[in-house]
């Protein structure tokens, strides 16, 4: 009976000020998105990187033809100086830092790029000699870049030694920014959709005074005068963390799986069901700031 | 039922305290009136007894607990002892009769069943068992009185308070309600009415505690009350023939000045003024 009662109450408050509430439900929504888009971005960021990193190596170009660097004034690398550097590779100093070490000739070069620009008319244009061979290394810890670089930067035949992480560095850094700019904004709107709860619930309040007065009266608990107040705004609220999680399911589904993907095939992405996992989280985070703001609100401005 | 021990109880500190040093006994069952002019205390009484504000010194017992020791917690519970009418009735007008008595119970999460049973017996009582589903506005001021009755004694408790409850209401009606407390009264209700009204006082012949100024100036058992202020030099004439004074609106008929118009606090007021 008395649950019965508080749903009711809850239902006419609801209906009552039924624009605030919609708004309480579409500030929520948008606060939570943007939480979620950042969340996504962060999920985003560790696959590239899991995946990446693991494929990322440190790649030892050998001089050739086309080389200008002036390591390589004497012209091409020859056999000597390849099985120099296989030496290098394989000797105690350098050793314990290298996982594995391929050497990529020329031919096998070529094979790679065709793949790579299977797609583009330039891989036709392209000849096994313009591209130079190259020892690819997988470290152990990846980190530790710059102890290949000295060691091999200076060996007669090597053309350069680049860290291919560094390329990603900076998509990596771009997407982490982007990350802050949405958890940044998503901070705004949650302030705004605190005061709004908040407001909401002292308007109810208010417009509820002789309710309340009579409640008071007859001696109702603390509980039932409050629960229906609080519960509006954490209803309101988790309406709009629903909606927010459909949102997100939504850039998930049709923005990352159905146009990016589609846009950057070799690009590992998140998939839509990894989304699944956010909503829960904005629900908790919708309700809990709802049921802090409420109560706060109440108890300044509901006396009991 | 209600005891006072020298209760003092002030807003704030520069003004005169709105009720000094009163003691009294209500007992269980009992009828008072609570009469005197606006400001003397009468509201602070009540609200005293309904732990809605707290005393300054002194100790206020209800039902034999000293509320000052009910924890904040406890104080719903306590009130569920108490009931209150007002003079403006505070009725939800978008809920029906029934549902207005009802609420009283619904908050105290009573069952349904309950409901039906008690919330007719109590309207039979303040005579509205053919006006259940009529709104608020749609009665006349007696009978939202009668309804704001009901929906305090619905949960039964063993005090009533009413606050000028025949304020609003023309003297045929105020007898109305007044015969309604008065059975509940019968019922083994202890009732404390604050009121203005010489009228009801002096035909209900009950105990008149007066208050002025947040004293007791007077209480007696079965007694009469005269609102008027007693410098007047016409109220030596104006006593019947039995030598108990008249009702102001005997006198004002005769076509005698009315003493409210001019506002007993006046005097007071002034004295202050110096005080301060």
């Amino acid at each position: 009976m008395r649950l019965a009662f508080i749903l009711s109450e809850i239902g006419g408050g609801l209906r009552r000020n039924l624009s605030m509430v919609i708004s309480v439900v579409l500030v929520t929504c948008v606060s939570l998105t943007f939480v979620g888009t950042a969340a996504l971005l962060q999920m985003q960021i560790t696959q590239m990187k899991g995946f990446w990193y693991d494929k990322v190596q440190v790649a030892i170009f050998l001089c050739s033809d086309t080389s200008n660097a002036p390591n390589c004034a004497s012209g091409p690398a020859t056999a000597e100086q390849k099985a120099g550097i296989q030496t290098l590779l394989n000797s105690a100093a350098v050793k314990p830092y290298i996982k594995s070490s391929v050497f990529e000739s020329q031919a096998d070069a070529l094979k790679h790029f065709r793949e790579q620009f299977a797609n583009s008319p330039i891989k036709d244009t392209v000849t096994a000699d313009q591209l130079p061979s190259s020892f690819r290394i997988s470290l152990v810890d990846p980190q530790k870049y710059q102890i290949i670089n000295e060691t091999f930067s200076a060996t007669p035949g090597v053309d350069s030694v680049i860290d291919q992480r560094k390329l990603l560095e900076s998509l990596f850094t771009f997407m982490n920014a982007a990350s802050v700019v949405a958890i940044g904004i998503a901070a705004l709107m949650i302030v705004c959709a605190v005061l709004l709860i908040a407001t909401t619930i002292r308007l109810s309040a208010q417009s509820r005074q002789r309710e309340i007065g009579i409640m008071r009266l007859v001696g109702a608990s603390k509980t039932v005068i409050q629960l229906p107040f609080v519960l509006e705004g954490v209803i309101a609220a988790a309406v709009g963390a629903l909606l927010a999680s459909a949102a997100v399911w939504a850039i998930a589904t049709f923005f990352v799986q159905g146009f990016l993907a589609g846009q950057f095939k070799d690009t590992p992405f998140i998939a839509a069901n990894q989304a699944l996992y956010i909503g829960p989280l904005l629900l908790i985070l919708g309700v809990a700031l709802a049921a802090i703001s409420s109560s706060v609100s109440l108890r300044r401005h509901l006396k009991v | 039922m209600i005891r006072f021990e020298n209760v003092t109880k002030a807003y704030d500190r520069k003004s005169r305290p709105a009720l000094e040093r009163v003691t009294l006994e209500v007992d269980r069952g009992e009828f008072a009136f609570l009469v005197g002019s606006s400001g003397s205390g009468k509201s602070t009484f009540l609200k005293l007894v309904l732990k809605e504000t707290r005393a300054d010194a002194g100790a206020v017992y209800v039902a034999g607990q000293n509320v000052a020791n009910v924890p904040s917690w406890r104080v719903p519970k306590f009130r569920r002892g108490i009931g209150v009418v007002f003079q403006d009735f505070r009725l939800l007008n978008n809920k029906t009769v029934f549902a207005n008595v009802a609420y009283a119970m619904q908050v105290l999460g009573k069952s349904r069943s309950a409901i039906r049973r008690e919330v007719p017996d109590v309207l039979k009582l303040v005579g509205l068992e053919d006006k259940e589903g009529r709104k608020p506005t749609e009665l006349s001021g007696g009978e939202q009185q009668r309804v704001a009755i009901a929906r305090a004694i619905v949960n039964k408790p063993g005090i009533l308070l009413a606050d000028e409850p025949t304020g609003n209401l023309d003297p045929t009606t105020s007898v109305g309600i007044m015969n309604i407390l008065d059975r509940i009264n019968q019922n083994g209700t202890t009732v404390v009415m604050a009121t203005h009204d010489d009228d009801i006082v002096n035909t209900m012949r009950k105990r008149v505690i007066e208050l002025e100024g947040g004293h007791i100036v007077r209480d007696e058992a079965r007694a009469q009350y005269t609102s008027m202020i007693p410098i007047v030099p016409a109220a030596a004439a104006a006593t019947d023939d039995d030598g108990a004074p008249r009702s102001r609106r005997a006198r004002l008929s005769q076509g005698e000045p009315d003493p409210d118009v001019l506002p007993p606090r006046i005097e007071r007021k002034t004295g202050n003024e110096v005080a301060r």
